[in-house]
């Protein structure tokens, strides 16, 4: 196909009106632009008198938009239905880590999968969410969460252990079915 | 071509070109120092060469070789497409290379940087300060010798310095010499600090500026308040744990730089990625672009007190992160590309939200331009403002829509293609004056030809994998990790050890927001990279800054700062 190059088309220059044109040219702008916003806020006022409001701004936090399923919040640990986490601390999320956010020291149990983390720490406040830890996971332990608002009043807080982390299965299920699609090929 | 390039230098220079290489396509030639200048001053003014613009500068440190150090300058000709990388090797015991400013103007910040980050002098060079960190600062951070955990405290009170620092320099900096040194009315000259945190500079820098009433005599543009070690940090991990710090780089449009970056790797790989992955990082690309100029244009207006055009810029960005989110999984930092291919195909219904959602960010376009364009007092703020010459922007390494403005025709998009923008129709917006008038018409240009490209590509893009199939880059398919034995090995080699490319030097330069984003690795066969650069456009983009300012009001400032749209994490990366 064909690319081409063309002039952008600027508004005629001072110099070629007159004072009088150019006086009539900018008031016609403004009286132009003074017709937008008006138009914008007479639609806004209409909406609300009709209870249907047309804003395009989101009164966070009573309003919330639906996160898409390829959204990635925070990470979290996959919880099974026993009440135990699925990791089996192997340590491949800690090694893909860029920021090295996670410490793991994991533990032998006596339960069917015999390995767990006995620690499982992600330091928030380092985490950038870019979900190379859930990629690497060869367990389908640790998801990316919906979760977002985590704020802290300390730095200690912004150290998530492992109980924090832990979200029950069925409540992932949007995002199991997400990494499936997307990991899967 | 590029071998005619090579071919010609070594004619020309039989003893003062020591080697000459071609690996990948990239030509590159190491000279003797001594006649670095003789060879970079041929190279621009040889019409057959024509290496008008000096992209970057930067060096690589081979320690344990000697010479330890080699110094690279990445060449690009505005007339003839093509590129050149010239190497010069100095040693550890006295760094010196003569510089090149006196051929390329612009070669001043890229060699003071250089200077900064691994200690080569310059001689010759007007002014070689330190760029990206103070004074004070000890050793030069990018040498292989400097640990990346090393902390240094930081100047003021209480530093190793003690109060004596502030004591000596009271915020005072040391300019080059003003042109006069006395104002219109025989009164001394005022020197103002703007920024490093002041509304107008959004980003942190600091605009040092010398002022005779309200006119700038003369002014310092002091950038690396972001600086975070960008490329320290590529350096100390896998190639694939870069890419989210790419992300960072431009965060106005994270995907062009993921997409630079994974096509660098992909280059030293030497692999191709299956058209659907092609089309699909054009669409992120686009879709990121439009985003970055809708933030450029509404700063811009918001700086000039309006305030309606930012929201609607704003809003239209926001219809435009939408889709952006429902692709990567992420707003600003999408962390979409991945090398050999990306995270996830489009999802469902992605296509019929494309066909939604562009058409209202047009809409919304349209009237930013109708609050904008022909408004007088906007016009009185923008037109004449902030001109130079093509000639000293080339020289000056700037690129994209500044220097498109200006009326050269350079778009990588349309001088070199890559991935699939040589199927693609699509118009390069060019400007008359060169002034912030063409540079804003320029940008809302280039957002309709942006959805112009999306359009085409949802339209033409084909089915198939979106990831090339060599496994020994891309990470096995989940569902054989959970269930055998040799994909979950292969999992664990490729997580812990990374992808390993073979030894060899690339650079690609690719298209972003703001002019050419050029990622330059080399790799020593390991799965880390030996040296990753980024040569960023906002960076040699903020270059020109001080002249373009200089006499002119210092209001006139704020729109060209503005729409040169420096974004702090890709300017002091």
């Amino acid at each position: 196909m064909a690319t081409r190059t063309v002039a952008v088309a600027r508004p005629r220059a001072a110099s070629q009106r007159t004072t009088l044109g150019m006086w009539l040219f900018g008031a016609r702008a403004i009286l132009k632009g003074m017709a937008l916003t008006h138009r914008h806020f007479l639609r806004n006022l209409w909406g609300f008198i009709r209870r249907k409001p047309t804003v395009f701004t989101v009164q966070y936090p009573e309003q919330r938009l639906p996160f898409p399923n390829a959204f990635r919040g925070m990470p979290v640990l996959v919880q099974m239905d026993n009440g135990k986490e699925r990791c089996v601390a192997c340590g491949l999320c800690e090694w893909a880590c860029p920021t090295d956010c996670i410490t793991i020291y994991p533990a032998e149990t006596a339960d069917e999968i015999e390995r767990h983390p006995e620690v499982f720490d992600i330091n928030m406040s380092r985490c950038m969410f870019c979900g190379l830890c859930e990629e690497a996971c060869p367990e389908e332990a640790i998801v990316m969460s919906h979760n977002v608002e985590i704020s802290a009043f300390s730095r200690r807080g912004t150290l998530w252990h492992k109980d924090d982390l832990l979200v029950p299965v069925s409540k992932l299920a949007p995002r199991l079915e997400h990494i499936r699609g997307s990991y899967d090929r | 071509m590029s071998q005619d390039t090579l071919e010609r230098l070594r004619e020309r220079f039989p003893t003062d070109v020591i080697a000459v290489d071609r690996y990948r396509g990239d030509a590159s030639a190491t000279v003797r120092p001594e006649s670095l200048l003789d060879v970079a001053r041929f190279a621009k003014d040889d019409p057959a060469l024509r290496f008008d613009m000096l992209l970057d500068v930067t060096a690589v440190d081979y320690i344990g070789q000697e010479p330890r150090f080699e110094v690279v300058h990445h060449l690009y000709s505005t007339t003839h497409h093509h590129r050149l990388r010239l190497k010069a090797r100095v040693p550890e015991k006295d760094p010196t290379l003569p510089s090149v400013t006196p051929v390329w103007v612009g070669a001043n910040w890229l060699e003071r940087e250089t200077y900064d980050m691994y200690g080569i002098r310059f001689s010759g060079h007007p002014d070689l300060r330190r760029i990206y960190l103070y004074d004070e600062f000890e050793g030069h951070p990018l040498r292989k010798d400097y640990p990346k955990e090393k902390r240094q405290p930081l100047i003021g009170p209480g530093s190793r310095h003690g109060a004596s620092v502030v004591d000596e320099h009271p915020y005072a900096v040391d300019l080059p010499p003003p042109v006069h040194d006395k104002g219109m009315l025989g009164s001394e000259l005022m020197r103002i600090q703007l920024g490093p945190s002041h509304p107008a500079t959004h980003g942190t820098v600091r605009i040092v500026v010398d002022l005779d009433g309200e006119t700038i005599v003369n002014a310092d543009v002091q950038v690396g308040y972001l600086h975070r070690g960008f490329e320290k940090e590529c350096e100390s991990g896998f190639y694939y744990q870069a890419i989210p710090y790419t992300d960072r780089l431009n965060y106005c449009s994270a995907i062009l730089c993921n997409v630079g970056y994974c096509m660098a790797v992909e280059k030293l790989f030497g692999i191709e990625t299956p058209p659907r992955c092609q089309f699909l990082r054009v669409i992120a690309g686009e879709l990121a672009r439009i985003a970055d100029h809708f933030v450029c244009l509404g700063a811009t207006a918001l700086e000039l007190s309006a305030f309606t055009p930012f929201l609607y810029g704003l809003q239209a960005r926001e219809l435009v992160w939408d889709l952006v989110d429902a692709l990567c999984g992420g707003r600003v930092t999408s962390n979409y590309i991945r090398i050999g291919g990306v995270s996830a195909d489009m999802p469902g219904g992605f296509a019929d939200l494309v066909r939604q959602n562009i058409p209202k960010t047009l809409h919304l376009l349209g009237e930013m331009e109708g609050l904008l364009t022909e408004n007088p007092i906007f016009r009185a703020r923008m037109e004449g403002v902030g001109r130079l010459p093509a000639e000293e922007l080339i020289a000056y390494g700037v690129c994209g829509p500044l220097l498109r403005a200006a009326g050269v025709d350079l778009d990588l998009r349309r001088a070199q293609p890559y991935l699939v923008y040589d199927q693609l129709d699509f118009d390069v917006p060019l400007g008359s004056h060169g002034d912030n008038m063409d540079r804003y018409l320029v940008r809302v240009e280039e957002i309709r030809q942006s959805a112009r490209i999306i359009e085409q590509c949802l339209r033409m893009i084909p089915d198939g994998p979106v990831d090339t199939d060599d496994p020994t880059i891309r990470w096995p398919a989940k569902s054989r990790v959970y269930t055998r034995m040799e994909e979950l090995i292969d999992q664990f080699k490729q997580v812990t050890e990374g992808p390993k490319p073979p030894p060899g030097e690339v650079y690609v330069g690719t298209e972003s927001a703001n002019g050419e984003i050029g990622f330059f690795l080399v790799s020593d066969g390991t799965g880390k990279p030996y040296k990753c650069r980024a040569r960023t456009p906002s960076f040699s983009n903020m270059q020109p800054l001080a002249r373009m300012i200089q006499g002119r009001l210092l209001a006139d400032m704020v729109p060209t700062f503005d729409l040169i749209n420096m974004i702090g994490g890709e300017c002091d990366r």
